[in-house]
Parts: C-alpha cells; sequence; structure tokens
C-alpha cells in the first residue's frame, strides 16, 4: 500500500533522526568500549607492576626477616649445638614478627630440623630436600614454589658458624588472604594459579564463584596460552573480565603465577551513566523530532490535502468553495492560484453552457435548448392539462437579402429581428433561434384570443421596418403555429406543424397561419414527389414545352422559351412552379439543367431540318450558375448538334445572379464565350438595379410578368415597365415581356418600344409536335393580335 | 751401561726395603692437586699407624695469630693435646669462637698481647669463627697421630722420621665434598725407604661469604701495619 506523504515525510525525518542518532550512539558504544578495553589494559598492566613490587617488598621483607635469624649468633650456636628448644623460639619469634606462612630450618643434608606454620604449629614439609638443591646452588634463593601442594614466597637462606652448618627458609602463602590484600591494592581480581606439565592444577581466586567449568576453563586458558601481553575475555558466571597472566619471578619457568583480571562491568561502569544520559537524550529528542515531523508534515501536508479536497470537488463539477490556505509561502500561492482557476473554469463553463444553449448571433437560446425547455413543458402541460403553443416564424426571401446585401447586413438584421420579438414577448415566452431566419416561439398556458393577441403582437414587431444605417428594409415575415396537445402530442410534431403552418402562410401570402389538421399530409406529399423526380428523366416523364415568343418589330416568332412539364404517372401534370424548387432543394436540378439544355438543342437541330432557325430560351436556376462545368457540357451539345449558339438564350433570374455574384459573374462571363445569349428572368421581383445589371454580360430582360399582367390597369406598373425597357435599351439590351394576355398590352408594349412580348395572348406553351406546326404556320403570317390565334389554329 | 743402571736402581729400592724393614725411619713426600694438575694447599695429611699403641698425647703448642682480619694459619693441624695460643695481631677486636664438637669456646681477643690458649685435646676437625668478622674462617685440624702435615701452596707435604710399619693415610681439606678427613691409603707400608705419592681431592667450590671484603682488607691491613710493629 502506498503510504500517504505525511506518514512518509514523518518516517523519513524520523528516521533520518533516528540514523544520527544510533551512529552518535555507536560511536559513542565503539568509543567507551575502545577507552574501557586500553583502561583494561592499563589498570591490569599497572595492577601487575603493584603486584610485581608488592611481590618484591614481601620478597625483600623475608630476607630480611632470615638475616636477621642467620647473623645472631645465638641462633647460630643453638642450631651449631642442637639447640632445639632455642631454634624453635627464634623461628617462632621471627616467623612471628612478619606473619610468616611458614619457616623451616634444615641441616645441610636437607633433614628438617625445625618447621613452623603462621601459629608457630609443627608443619609438615615432604619437598625441602629438592628445594634445598637449588638453593645450594643459589646460596640465597627467593622463589616460589610449591610445598605440599601449596604455593608460597619463600627465602632460602644457609646458616653459618661460619660456614654452612643449616639451611633456613622463611615464606609466605600465596592464599587468599594475599590475593584479597593484592585485590584492595590493585582493583583486580587476583587468582593465583600453578601451571604443571598437565594442565593447571590449583587455583586461589577473589573471583565472586567459580563454578567447576569457569575453574577448569580458565586453568586450561592459563596453560595452553601466554595470556601474558594483551588482556583477553574471559566470562566468569554473568561477567566479562579482561584477563592477564603474571608469571612469579623466582617461579620454576613460570609455573606459578597470578591471573589478574578486571571486569568488564566495571571498565564500562564509568561509561554506564554516561550511556543511560545518552539513551535518555535520544529518546528525549527522537520524542522532539517526531512532534517536529508531524508538525512539519501536517504543515505542509494539511493544505496539499485541502487542495486535493478542492480538486476533486472540482472535478464533480462545484466550484463554489475557495481552497481554505491562508498562508504567505508557495503553498499560499498555489491555492491562489486554485481559487483563481476555479473561478475561470466556473466561467468558462458557464460560457460553454451558454454556447451550447445559446446562439451565437442573437444570444437567444438555440434549437437544443428549445427542444428541451420543449420536452419539459410538454410535461408539464400533459401533467397539467395546460396546453401550449409553438410558433415558428421566418423571414421571406431572406436569403436574397443575404445574397444581395451581404452576411453582415442580414445577421444585423437576424439580431434586430430577435431582439424585436423578444421584446414583443412576455417573459415567461420562450423565443429561440431555430436556425438561419427562423425563430421559434413558445408560449404556454395561453388560450384563445390571449394567444392570438400575443401571435399579432409578434407579427406586428416582425414587420416594422429595419433600420440598417442608412436603409430602412422593410421584411415580410411568416408565421405558423401549432398548439399542444389538438395539433401534436411531441415537440417534433408541434415543431414540424408550425413549420407546415409557416409554409402555408408563406404560400397563401398570409402573415400568420395556424396548422390545419392534414397538412402534414401536404408535407408528405411534397418529400415523396422529391423521390419521384429523381426517376422522374430516366422515366421519361419529363416534358418539354415551349411558348412562342413575338418579336414585335418583325410581327414573327423567331423565339420560343422552352418550360418543362412532369407528368406524373400518378398525379398527373405537375407545374413547374411546384417542383423546380422541390429539385432545387434536393439538388436534381443539375440532372433537370443537363437535360433540358440537351433537349433544347436537340430541338434546335430537329427544327433547322425542318428549316425552322428558332431561338430557344432555357431557364437556369441560381444553383447551375454554382457549377463550372455547365460551359462545357453547354458546348459540348452544341457541337454535337451543330447548333448555332446564338440561338441559344439562357435566362437567369436576379436572385441566382447575386448569389454568389462572383462566381456566377465567371460562369456567365465563359457562358457568354460560348456564343449563347444571356437573359435576366422575371426582372423587378429581386433587389438588384439596372446599374447592377451593367456589370452582367446579359443580351436580355424579362421584365416579370407581375408587372406585365397588370400594366393595362395599374399606370404604376406601365411606368415601372416603360421605364425599365427604355432604361435596358439606354444599357444596350433587348427587353422581353412576359404574361401579354391581351392586346392593349401588347399595343402599350410596343408602344413602348419594347422588343419581344411573351403571352397567352400569342400563344400558351406548346407540346413539342404542336409547338413545330404552330412555328411551321406562323412563319408564314405576320402576327395580328385579333385574329392570329384563330388563324393559326386553323391552319 | 742401561742395564747397569736398571741393575743399581733395583739394588737401591731392595736395600731401602731391608733398610725400612731393619732400621727405625723413613720419610713420605706427597703431593695433591684437585685431580686437573692444580696443586692444593692447606691440605692436610696425616699416617696413622695400623696396630700401633696410640700414641700419648704430647704437650705441644701451636699458635693461631689473627692477622689482617684473617686467621693465621687459615688451616692449623695439631696433635690431640696441643694447646694453641690465640694471640692478635691486629688492631681490632675479634671475638673466636668454635662450635665444633671436637673443642667449643669462645675467645674475646682484644688488641693488644692479651693472647689465650685452648687445648684441643680431642681429635676433629674445629671450625674457627669471628663473631665480629662473619667471614673470617680458620680450622684447627685436631690429629690422633704425630705424623701428619700440611700442603704448601705448590700442593707438596712431607714427613720425615716415619717409624717403619703399616699405616693408613688421611687427607683433609676444608672444601673437601663431605667434611670429614678422606682416607687416601688404606695400607702404606713404611720401611726405611723415603716413599711418593701423589694425590688428588675433589673440592667444593670456594664459599665467597668466607673470603673477607676486599676493600676492607686492604685499607686495614695497610693502615694497621705501622702501628703494628
Ligand atoms: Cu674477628
Amino acid at each position: 500500500m502506498e503510504l500517504r506523504f505525511r506518514t512518509r515525510m514523518t518516517v523519513l525525518l524520523l528516521a533520518l533522526f533516528a540514523l544520527v542518532q544510533m551512529s552518535t550512539f555507536l560511536a559513542f558504544y565503539v568509543a567507551t568500549r575502545q577507552s574501557a578495553v586500553s583502561q583494561a589494559q592499563t589498570r591490569l598492566e599497572s595492577g601487575a607492576r603493584v603486584f610485581t613490587s608488592l611481590m618484591d617488598a614481601r620478597g625483600a621483607q623475608l630476607l630480611d626477616a632470615v638475616q636477621l635469624i642467620t647473623s645472631d649468633f645465638g641462633f647460630r650456636q643453638a642450631v651449631a649445638t642442637g639447640d632445639t628448644p632455642t631454634i624453635h623460639s627464634v623461628l617462632y619469634n621471627q616467623g612471628h614478627r612478619i606473619q610468616a606462612d611458614i619457616v623451616v630450618l634444615s641441616d645441610l643434608q636437607g633433614h628438617v630440623v625445625a618447621s613452623l606454620d603462621a601459629r608457630g604449629q609443627p608443619l609438615h614439609v615432604d619437598s625441602w630436600t629438592t628445594l634445598l638443591q637449588r638453593a645450594e646452588h643459589d646460596r640465597q634463593w627467593s622463589t616460589v614454589s610449591m610445598i605440599d601442594g601449596r604455593p608460597y614466597q619463600l627465602v632460602i637462606v644457609p646458616v653459618k658458624a661460619p660456614t654452612d652448618i643449616a639451611w633456613l627458609g622463611m615464606g609466605f602463602a600465596l592464599d587468599e588472604k594475599l590475593a584479597r590484600n593484592l585485590k584492595d591494592l590493585t582493583r583486580l581480581e587476583v587468582t593465583f594459579v600453578a601451571r604443571k606439565s598437565q594442565g593447571a592444577s590449583w587455583l586461589q581466586s577473589t573471583l565472586p564463584a567459580m563454578n567447576a567449568n569457569e575453574g577448569a576453563s580458565l586453568l586450561s586458558l592459563v596453560s595452553t596460552t601466554s595470556v601474558s601481553g594483551a588482556p583477553v575475555l574471559f566470562r566468569v558466571g554473568p561477567a566479562d573480565y579482561f584477563t592477564l597472566w603474571q608469571p612469579l619471578k623466582g617461579s620454576d619457568t613460570g609455573q606459578l603465577g597470578a591471573v589478574l583480571q578486571f571486569s568488564r562491568e566495571g571498565a564500562l561502569s564509568a561509561y554506564k551513566s554516561l550511556e543511560r544520559e545518552l539513551v535518555l537524550i535520544a529518546v528525549l529528542s527522537l520524542i522532539a523530532s517526531l512532534a517536529g515531523g508531524l508538525w512539519l508534515s501536517r504543515h505542509v501536508t494539511r493544505p496539499v490535502s485541502r487542495l486535493a479536497v478542492a480538486v476533486r470537488r472540482i472535478e464533480q463539477g462545484n466550484y463554489d468553495t475557495d481552497v481554505g490556505v491562508d498562508r504567505e509561502d508557495e503553498l499560499g500561492d498555489l491555492a491562489d492560484s486554485f481559487n483563481r482557476m476555479q473561478r475561470g473554469i466556473a466561467q468558462r463553463e458557464q460560457q460553454i453552457a451558454h454556447q451550447a444553449h445559446h446562439d451565437s448571433l442573437t444570444s437567444l437560446p438555440n434549437r437544443a435548448s428549445l427542444q428541451e425547455r420543449l420536452d419539459q413543458a410538454i410535461e408539464n402541460a400533459k401533467a397539467n392539462g395546460h396546453t401550449l403553443a409553438v410558433l415558428m416564424l421566418d423571414i421571406d426571401r431572406f436569403k436574397e437579402i443575404n445574397d444581395t446585401m451581404g452576411h453582415a447586413i442580414g445577421d444585423r438584421v437576424l439580431i434586430e429581428m430577435g431582439r424585436r420579438l423578444r421584446e414583443s414577448l412576455d417573459i415567461g415566452d420562450m423565443l429561440a433561434r431555430f436556425g438561419g431566419d427562423e425563430f421559434v416561439v413558445l408560449i404556454e398556458g395561453r388560450v384563445g384570443a390571449e394567444l392570438d393577441r400575443a401571435a399579432e403582437a409578434l407579427c406586428q414587431a416582425a414587420t416594422l421596418p429595419i433600420r440598417i444605417d442608412a436603409m430602412e428594409l422593410f421584411l415580410d415575415t411568416s408565421l405558423g403555429m401549432a398548439i399542444y396537445p389538438q395539433h401534436g402530442a411531441t415537440a417534433e410534431e408541434l415543431l414540424r406543424r408550425a413549420d407546415i403552418a409557416m409554409y402555408d402562410a408563406k404560400q397563401s401570402h398570409l402573415r400568420m397561419q395556424i396548422y390545419q389538421p392534414g397538412r402534414d399530409a401536404m408535407h408528405l406529399y411534397r418529400l415523396s414527389l422529391v423521390n419521384d423526380l429523381r426517376r422522374a428523366i430516366p422515366n421519361g416523364e419529363l416534358e418539354l414545352y415551349y411558348q412562342p415568343k413575338l418579336n414585335l418589330l418583325t410581327r414573327r416568332v423567331d423565339h420560343v422559351e422552352a418550360l418543362v412539364r412532369w407528368n406524373h404517372p400518378q398525379h398527373g401534370l405537375i407545374p413547374p412552379m411546384e417542383f423546380v424548387p422541390l429539385a432545387e432543394y434536393s439538388g436534381i436540378i443539375r440532372m433537370l439543367t443537363d437535360w433540358v439544355m440537351h433537349e433544347v438543342i436537340r430541338q434546335c437541330a430537329a427544327w433547322s431540318d425542318q428549316d425552322l432557325e428558332i431561338g430557344v430560351a432555357l431557364n437556369l436556376s441560381a444553383m447551375d450558375l454554382s457549377c463550372g462545368e455547365l460551359p462545357e457540357v453547354l458546348n459540348g451539345y452544341l457541337a454535337k448538334y451543330a447548333v448555332d449558339p446564338s440561338r441559344l438564350i439562357l435566362e437567369v433570374t436576379e436572385t441566382a445572379v447575386m448569389r454568389d455574384a462572383v462566381y456566377a459573374l465567371e460562369v456567365l462571363n465563359r457562358l457568354r464565350d460560348c456564343g449563347v445569349q444571356l437573359a435576366i428572368d422575371d426582372f423587378g421581383t429581386g433587389y438588384s438595379s439596372l446599374s447592377h445589371l451593367k456589370r452582367l454580360p446579359v443580351n436580355e430582360l424579362k421584365i416579370d410578368k407581375s408587372f406585365v399582367l397588370s400594366m393595362a390597369e395599374d399606370s404604376d406598373d406601365a411606368v415601372i415597365v416603360r421605364s425599365t425597357i427604355e432604361l435596358a435599351h439606354n444599357m444596350g439590351l433587348k427587353v422581353v415581356a412576359e404574361g401579354v394576355e391581351d392586346t392593349r398590352t401588347l399595343d402599350m408594349l410596343h408602344g413602348y418600344h419594347c422588343d419581344v412580348a411573351q403571352g397567352f395572348l400569342i400563344s400558351r406553351p406548346l407540346p413539342e409536335k404542336e409547338a413545330t406546326r404552330w412555328l411551321q404556320r406562323s412563319q408564314n403570317v405576320p402576327f395580328e393580335a385579333c385574329d392570329w390565334d384563330e388563324e393559326l389554329s386553323e391552319a | 751401561m742401561a742395564a747397569r743402571s736398571v741393575g743399581r736402581r733395583l739394588l737401591i729400592v731392595g736395600c731401602i726395603f731391608f733398610l725400612a724393614a731393619a732400621a727405625q725411619a723413613a720419610e713420605i713426600r706427597v703431593r695433591v692437586d684437585d685431580g686437573a694438575g692444580a696443586p692444593v694447599a692447606d691440605a692436610v695429611l696425616s699416617l696413622n699407624r695400623v696396630g700401633g699403641t696410640p700414641t700419648t698425647p704430647r704437650k705441644a703448642s701451636a699458635t693461631m695469630d689473627q692477622h689482617d682480619l684473617r686467621f693465621a694459619p687459615f688451616v692449623l693441624p695439631v696433635q690431640a693435646g696441643t694447646t694453641v695460643t690465640f694471640p692478635n695481631s691486629d688492631n681490632v677486636r675479634h671475638q673466636v669462637y668454635s662450635f665444633s664438637a671436637s673443642k667449643r669456646f669462645q675467645l674475646s681477643l682484644y688488641t693488644g698481647n692479651h693472647a689465650s690458649t685452648v687445648l684441643f685435646d680431642q681429635p676433629g676437625i674445629v671450625t674457627l669463627g669471628c663473631n665480629i668478622h662473619d667471614w673470617m674462617v680458620g680450622y684447627v685440624v685436631v690429629l690422633d697421630t704425630p705424623y701428619f702435615a700440611k700442603t704448601a701452596a705448590d700442593g707438596s707435604a712431607s714427613i720425615a722420621n716415619l717409624p717403619a710399619g703399616e699405616y693408613v693415610v688421611h687427607l683433609w681439606h676444608p672444601r673437601i665434598e663431605d667434611a670429614t678427613s678422606q682416607v687416601v691409603e688404606q695400607h702404606l707400608v713404611v720401611a726405611g725407604a723415603p716413599l711418593q705419592r701423589d694425590f688428588h681431592l675433589h673440592l667444593r667450590a670456594p664459599d665467597q661469604s668466607n673470603m673477607p671484603p676486599a676493600g676492607l682488607e686492604m685499607g686495614l691491613g695497610h693502615r694497621m701495619r705501622p702501628h703494628g710493629t
């Protein structure tokens, strides 16, 4: 298990301290032990010296005593005359005086004449003759010898009268008394040992108690080793002794000696108290360092633990509590940084949460948060039996604003719109930007007129003109509304149906539409159409109709506009107005345009074969202009059918050109380079101006039929048409008027010098065969409005 | 010539034997060494007649002087019955004693001619010591025969006028091995002819403690001599 930092720190500190203490103690211990050894050695050596000199002194004492005796004339006389009582008295007297343990007088042959012990009692002496042999040699002999198994320090001298007449010996026993005496003087344990060739055999000791084994081992130690020199350690009972062997002077080849011993305890006793004090100090300081270590580690680790706790708290998403470390050091700094970090994280998290739930442009709740809120609201409504309304609003043709005025303006429009919508709503209502120019409003708990009023307020706010810089924009918006529970039970259903209602509102040019039950079937129908459209071209369900265009100058038809028709197997004929937006929406438009181009050029070639040099106009969608391959494809078809490019007129709407103006312009230029004519379709419905058109490589302008249809009745429109024609002519453009349905209009257009007229007055769009026939007949007849149609049909 | 001289010598020996048997006396000469060729002085040669009637002690006298802190002579052989005079030639006091069994005595010998006399009537070795000067050793060898002599420094000694007969020959010396006199020849037949003998004595080493201190001898000797004369 991993130890906690604090524990480890404390343990480390303690271990370090203990190590220091231990090494100190060890050093002390070793030093004292060494010192004790050398002290013991010194003690032993000096003890040995004391011992030796003591023995010398005693030897001298003995010598004095015997000389005193032998120089006494009376004694000599007594010896010479065999006066035994006198001899005894003298020997006893002098022996007692120095407390000799043995006094022996013998004749020259070694026969003991008198022998006394310390108490003056007769003492049996066996080995006297042997001793005398040495004495005769040395004449005055100091020795340490065994007499009858006991050791004595002896002095043996001759008694002379005046030649040798006897031998006198006097000695001290090496007994326990002497040993104790020596011990008192030297403070050493003294053991007298007599060594024999077969091991030491005798002991007299001051040691407290020696059992048989210890005695034997001491004897063997003495007999086998030369203990003299360095002391050795020897154990007796519970104690160890430094042991030194001191042979006695005058003993036969060192056979008798003293074992001097100094107890190890004694040597160490001086250090014992010091050692105890040292241990006490070590223990106390260890405790102190433990406390200090604990304090220190707590001091360091407590803030760290707090930081760890704080980190865990932050991990759980709790940023409210600051780390409570109030310090001036690095840890304090760390804690401060921690607090700052925590606040930073909280802020950023809020930001992220905000971003996740809000639209960055308008700062309104986004689609996701709407979804959430809506789900919640439905739950509530379900539980409480309330209703709620989902309102979806978008800006009509907002794309055109973006395209013509730039995204910056578009963004400002959206921001302003959001702000306004928000202002018009109650606080409890929710406004979300749903995507693009779509806004969704969630209104809870209001029904009937109250709800209507809220929706009305919303519409009014939306349609107020928006002022951007110097511009005032008039926006149309469409609002669709779906109500829970009658229009849907889920958020998805409510949103989809509000969307459908909005779509319907847009279609019906109403500002607001409540969802009509069943309308989503229409929606589904549109979706199914997209799928059907994919199969329409390969299945041959598409067909081109051609509407003749009357050249007002020549009064003849030399151009037609190709219009695509979809003959749906189930739903019958579907007008382009219905399926072209679907094709654009689903991307099928490319395929569609390709098919139309091919069909038109093939038709041109076919008409050429019938001597009908008819120009054909076809419509390009905005998406076609974003396709760079279009000119190549066009060239390919033209070359394939050997059709003069100038017979082809490509019509694009203002908004299509505006959408991606730079790229569209490039594509237009390349198309013009192919040799085809270009026309602006539906002019007047968008936001582009004539001056804007000047930059475009177009040849023709088609005035939207909404102006032309009403120009006969509406003078405003007539003015617009007229001035447009004039301006276009000024720019060198031909003008085509669409939606010509009566002769009066035609006349007016003629009067305005419009170049081409197109409309039901001239002909409705005709399928290929009819159109061919129509064209063949019309070639020979100039157009007269009154009867032309009839004429042609008759023909 | 050689044959003649041998014949003559035999003739002389025969003559001596004859003379000894026939005549009254003869002379013996001895030489004593220590066995290694060194002459032994102060050895006492004594001859005891075998089967002869013990001679009555003679009323004789001898002198044992103290001179230069020594006994002089060192060894004095006397026949039992001899009175020995102990004069003092030193100008220091001596106190002569003997613990010997044959004659025990003590003499205080003051300076001057206060000579004392001691009768030695029992044969034996009398060791003389001085109670004042421990090193002083002297011997009075008391013999029960009139035939004795003391070897000179060259180890020679002679006894003249020996009556013919059979003798036991003894030798003694202060440092002789077992302290008593040694029989060196059990049957010495004395006829008329002179006798020549070489004897060997094994002696103990001299006891240094019985030597007078060297300085003392010299100092005293020289200083005292003018006073003494
Ligand atoms: Cu004297």
